[in-house]
């Protein structure tokens, strides 16, 4: 029996805000309630004979566990604790933000620490989100929605991401340029369009392969690539992929056409 | 009895209303207070699934729940005799 990828995403999303609501009880451990979740979801699924679990089976089981929250609230002395939920670590996942962005002012100021402070404000982040309070507010859910999508993608992925995709082309592009010179046949120095055609299609083949390579490798081991993202690593390998094949493989079908224009 | 087999269960008793997803937390505590114990057991159906079981001492603290409900239950019913 397995679940569809919709389905595995339903299941996360209830767990993530299952452990947001057990937080800070201590009567409760945690780990065992959600393993008992996954457990039930699973023999429900048996029970109905399921092979491949769609999003709307698991949400039907899921509706029956009732909201996660109310589950928290679960008699006892631990109610008004668990209303309470979380600790209020609100205030540090918005010091976490201005770490990040205080990382981006140094990057912009040139500063060979930028990423120090980034890449310690997004863990910051990952340690603070899954343990916070249910946001309040439509202050504190624009926080998150920034944290859960906009900070992954575009702190880490519009820094780090280029430097990934084209380092190879940068690498290259350098040993090629003395070798290219000679194969079209032009003297050191001289830049005739055919020289910019074949260097456009030598950058275009090799980046068109690193990005088809980046792309497989993210597809197939991009959930432990992008652990560092926390709430927006399911996002990042599906659409990471899917981009950078798309693109590779243009630029391959660039590289290869401008190859036989030369 | 595992979990989900125990939410069943306990949703087929009439106008008993019990969210199924609250078993789990109840469950957790009751193995912390040492009244419950759970052990992992194959399944023909799929993986290991969790099994919970009475300790001697959830045997002990159930006889005096009951000895209270049925006391209770007397209390109400003779209130409900002489009342008529």
């Amino acid at each position: 029996m397995r679940l569809t990828p919709k389905a595995q995403e339903h299941m996360e999303e209830y767990v993530a805000r299952l452990r947001v609501a057990l937080h800070g009880r201590d009567d409760v451990d945690a780990a065992d309630v959600e393993s008992g979740i996954r457990e039930h979801v699973e023999a429900g699924l048996s029970a109905r004979s399921i092979d491949v679990a769609t999003a709307e089976d698991v949400s039907d089981l899921l509706a029956g566990l009732g909201a996660p929250e109310a589950m928290a609230l679960e008699g006892g002395t631990a109610t008004a604790d668990a209303e309470r939920g979380g600790h209020d670590s609100w205030g540090g996942a918005a010091a976490a933000l201005g770490l990040v962005v205080f990382g981006l002012a140094l990057f912009v100021l040139n500063s060979p620490v930028w990423w120090v402070a980034s890449a310690t404000g997004v863990l910051l982040a990952r340690a603070f989100l899954p343990t916070s309070r249910p946001p309040r507010g439509p202050g504190e859910r624009v926080l998150l929605w920034v944290w859960q999508l906009a900070v992954a993608v575009g702190a880490v992925g519009a820094l780090l991401g280029p430097a990934a995709l084209v380092w190879a082309s940068a690498q290259i592009g350098g040993v090629l340029e003395g070798p290219l010179e000679a194969f079209i046949d032009v003297g050191a120095g001289e830049r005739p369009p055919r020289y910019w055609a074949a260097m456009a299609a030598a950058a275009g083949t090799v980046t068109g392969l690193w990005w088809l390579v980046l792309g497989l490798v993210l597809g197939r081991y991009g959930g432990g690539a992008c652990g560092l993202l926390g709430p927006a690593r399911r996002m990042i390998p599906e659409w990471a992929a899917r981009a950078l094949v798309v693109v590779g493989g243009l630029l391959l079908a660039a590289a290869i056409v401008g190859g036989w224009l030369i | 009895m595992y979990g989900y087999e125990l939410a069943k269960t306990l949703q087929e008793i009439p106008s008993l209303v019990v969210v199924e997803g609250t078993i789990y937390p109840i469950m957790s505590r009751l193995q912390n207070e040492g009244l419950v114990t759970a052990s992992l057991e194959e399944s023909p159906e799929g993986p290991a699934r969790k099994y919970y079981r009475l300790s001697s001492d959830g045997e002990a603290v159930l006889e005096r729940i009951n000895e209270v409900w049925d006391g209770m239950t007397r209390g109400v019913n003779l209130l409900r005799t002489r009342s008529k």
